[in-house]
C-alpha cells in the first residue's frame, strides 16, 4: 500500500521542512544580545576546474572563467562571542570561453547568489569564515518547483583582513558540492577563487 | 502587483545563461535528395507551390493535399516514389516554423522490402511489413532542442519489450519540392489505419478511444460505439468489477508505469489513446513523450490519486476495487525499475545522437534553434542529467533504491 501514502509522506516532509525552518529562522533572529553590521562587496572571481570536457562524442577544451561578483552582506555580532553569523545576497557575472575542433565559444553567465556561514574573529583585524553558498544552477525562466537542480550548492572558506574601520580585503576559496554534471560545469566550473573588499556601510 | 512582475523581470533577465558559438555549418542551397552528404535516407515531398503553401499557411484547418512521395536511400539512390496525400500534423507544435507532415500513401508501401522503419525492431504482436501512414514529425514540444526526446523515450520501451503499443521511427531528411525542409523523426502513426497494419487486422474491427486536452473524458473516436460506451458506462458508474472485464489490466499497468517512469507531464489528461480488436480487451497506446522529464521531480502516479481525467478514474477506481491490482502494479514497478535504467537511456542517446550528429547541422543553418551543435550537446546532455534524476527521485518516492 506504499503508493496510497504518497501524498501524506509528501505532507510529512512538507511539514518536516518548514518545521526545520521555522526553528533555524527563530534562531537566527532569537540572538537577543547581538548586534548587526551591513556591508558591501565586490569580488574578482576566476573560476577553473576540467581543462577539457566531453559532450556527446566531442571534447570541448575550457578557456579562463572568470566575472564578478557584488554582496550585500549582513552579519550578527554576539556579545562576548568570537563568532559572528553572516548572510550574503548578490550577484555574479562569469564570463567563459572555450573550443572544440570544430568551433569556438564565449558566453556569459549571470546568478543570483546566497551564503550563510560563520565567521570567526581571530585578532581584531584578521576574521576566517565559512559559507553554505546557494546560486540558481538552471535559469531562471526554467525554473520550476517540480524540477530537480534548480540550485547549487557550494561550500567556501573565506579570509579577511581589514584594512581600516571600513574596509576589509578578502580571500576566499569555493567548490561547489552538487549538480556538478558535465553540462553544468562546462560554463560554470567547480572551483572559485575570490579576491576582494569590503566596505562596511553600518555598524 | 507591479513590484513583483519588475522582480520576476529581474530575476529571469539576470539569471540566465547567453553562448556564442562561432562554427562552420552545411551550405544548403545547393544540397538535393541526391547530393546531400549524409548518412541518413531522405524523402522529397513533391506538391503544388500554391496548394503547399496554402496548407502551410492554414496549418490547423485540417487540410490535405496530394502530392508525390519520392523515398530515397542514404546513398541517394531513389528507392520508391508514390502518391499520396500529406496534411499538417500537430497540435501545439503545428504552429513551429518546421512542421510535422503527415503523409497517407495511396497504396500500401511493402516496408518487408524497402525497410524504410526497420522491421526487425518490432515488439512481439506488432507487424510493420505494410505501411500506408507515417508521419514526419518535428520531434514536437522538443523541436529546436534535442530532435530525438520523443524517439529516444520510445525507443526505451522497445529495447525492454514493455507491453505496450507505439510509434515506431527514425530520423530522416526532408526535401519539400526538392528544397531542403529539415531533419525530421519519420514516426508511423497510431490512428486505425496504421493500427489495421501494424495488428494486422481489419479497419472496420478497430473501435478508437481518444482524450485531448482540454478535455478530460475519453471520447469514442471509431469503430464499434457501444464497446465505447461499456467503457465510458464502467469509468462513470465507477465499477470496477466492469473495467476490468474491459481493460485489458496487464498492458494498462504498463501504460501508467512507463509514462510515469518517464515523466511525462502532458499526460494522462491528454495524448491518451486506446484501442479495442473486435470488443475485445482495451489496450493503450504510447505516444507524444515530448513533455517527458519535463517535471524530473514531479511523478504522476501520486497525482493520478486525485485527477478527474479518465486514466486517473480508472486507475483509481481499480485500486479501490481490485487490492490484486495494488500488488500487481508493485510488482511490475519493481521489475521496471529492475529493468530501466539512466545506463540504458545514456545509451539509447549515444545511439541515436551519432545517427544524426553530421546531419543536425543542416537543421542549425536551416531553422535553428538550436543554434550551435554546442546548444544541441549541451541539450541532449541535460536531457540526460534530467533522466537521471527524474529516476532518482522516483526510485525515492518509490522507495526502489
Amino acid at each position: 500500500m506504499k503508493l496510497f501514502k504518497l501524498r501524506t509522506k509528501n505532507l510529512e516532509h512538507l511539514g518536516k521542512s518548514r518545521l526545520y525552518f521555522g526553528l533555524f529562522f527563530l534562531g537566527i533572529t532569537s540572538s537577543i544580545h547581538s548586534q548587526y553590521d551591513i556591508s558591501v562587496g565586490i569580488n574578482y572571481i576566476s573560476a577553473f576546474g576540467k581543462r577539457s570536457i566531453d559532450l556527446q562524442n566531442t571534447t570541448y577544451f575550457l578557456n579562463n572563467t572568470q566575472g564578478y561578483e557584488v554582496t550585500l552582506n549582513n552579519s550578527y555580532h554576539f556579545t562576548n562571542r568570537k563568532v559572528e553569523t553572516i548572510f550574503k545576497v548578490g550577484f555574479r557575472q562569469l564570463y567563459f570561453s572555450g573550443y572544440s575542433t570544430n568551433l569556438t565559444y564565449n558566453g556569459q553567465l549571470n546568478k543570483l547568489v546566497g551564503a550563510a556561514g560563520l565567521n570567526y574573529l581571530v585578532t581584531e583585524e584578521i576574521n576566517l569564515s565559512s559559507y553554505l553558498e546557494i546560486e540558481n544552477n538552471l535559469d531562471l525562466d526554467e525554473f520550476n518547483a517540480g524540477n530537480g537542480d534548480l540550485f547549487r550548492l557550494s561550500l567556501s572558506l573565506e579570509g579577511k583582513y581589514k584594512i581600516s574601520e571600513k574596509l576589509g580585503l578578502t580571500c576566499l576559496f569555493s567548490c561547489a558540492m552538487t549538480p556538478i554534471s558535465e553540462v553544468y560545469i562546462l560554463i560554470n566550473p567547480q572551483y572559485q577563487v575570490r579576491l576582494g573588499l569590503t566596505y562596511q556601510i553600518t555598524k | 502587483m507591479k513590484l513583483i512582475y519588475l522582480t520576476i523581470l529581474i530575476l529571469v533577465l539576470f539569471g540566465c545563461k547567453k553562448i556564442n558559438v562561432e562554427e562552420t555549418l552545411p551550405d544548403i542551397t545547393n544540397i538535393s535528395p541526391t547530393n546531400m552528404q549524409s548518412n541518413l535516407d531522405r524523402i522529397d515531398i513533391l506538391a503544388d507551390s500554391e496548394d503547399l503553401t496554402h496548407m502551410y499557411t492554414n496549418y490547423l484547418s485540417d487540410i490535405q493535399i496530394p502530392a508525390e512521395i519520392k523515398y530515397y536511400g542514404s546513398n541517394g539512390i531513389l528507392i520508391f516514389s508514390q502518391e499520396a496525400f500529406i496534411e499538417i500534423r500537430g497540435a501545439g507544435s503545428a504552429a513551429n516554423p518546421m512542421k510535422s507532415i503527415g503523409i497517407v500513401f495511396s497504396e500500401k508501401i511493402n516496408n518487408s522490402s524497402y525497410q524504410i522503419i526497420e522491421t526487425s525492431q518490432a515488439l512481439p504482436g506488432d507487424d510493420l511489413s505494410q505501411l500506408q501512414s507515417i508521419r514526419l514529425r518535428n520531434s514536437g514540444n522538443d523541436d529546436g532542442i534535442t530532435h530525438l526526446k520523443d524517439l529516444a523515450l520510445t525507443e526505451l520501451a522497445i529495447r525492454n519489450s514493455i507491453d505496450l503499443e507505439l510509434k515506431y521511427g527514425k530520423a530522416i531528411q526532408v526535401y519539400l519540392n526538392t528544397k531542403y525542409f529539415g531533419l525530421l523523426n519519420m514516426r508511423t502513426e497510431n490512428d486505425v489505419m496504421a493500427l489495421s497494419d501494424l495488428l494486422n487486422v481489419n479497419i472496420d474491427d478497430i473501435t478508437m478511444m481518444k482524450m485531448d486536452f482540454p478535455e478530460t473524458d475519453l471520447d469514442y473516436r471509431e469503430g464499434n460505439k457501444e464497446v465505447a460506451q461499456s467503457l465510458i458506462d464502467a469509468i462513470e458508474n465507477e465499477d470496477g468489477y466492469e473495467l476490468n472485464q474491459l481493460i485489458d489490466i496487464d498492458n494498462f499497468i504498463d501504460y501508467i508505469l512507463f509514462e510515469d517512469y518517464v515523466g511525462n507531464t502532458d499526460w494522462p489528461h491528454n495524448n491518451a489513446k486506446l484501442y479495442s480488436i473486435n470488443g475485445g480487451k482495451f489496450r493503450f497506446l504510447l505516444f507524444d513523450l515530448d513533455w517527458g522529464l519535463d517535471r524530473n521531480r514531479t511523478q504522476r502516479l501520486p497525482k493520478m490519486e486525485y485527477l478527474e481525467d479518465d486514466i486517473s478514474l480508472m486507475y483509481q477506481v481499480l485500486r479501490e476495487y481490485d487490492h490484486g491490482f495494488i500488488e500487481a502494479l508493485e510488482n511490475r514497478q519493481k521489475e521496471l525499475y529492475e529493468l530501466l535504467s539512466s545506463t540504458k537511456f545514456e545509451a539509447i542517446i549515444y545511439d541515436l545522437s551519432n545517427q544524426i550528429d553530421s546531419e543536425i547541422g543542416y537543421l542549425i543553418q536551416r531553422w535553428g534553434p538550436p543554434h550551435s551543435t554546442l546548444e544541441w550537446r549541451l541539450n541532449l546532455s541535460q536531457l540526460q542529467q534530467d533522466f537521471e534524476v527524474n529516476e532518482f527521485y522516483s526510485r525515492k518516492i518509490y522507495g526502489l533504491f
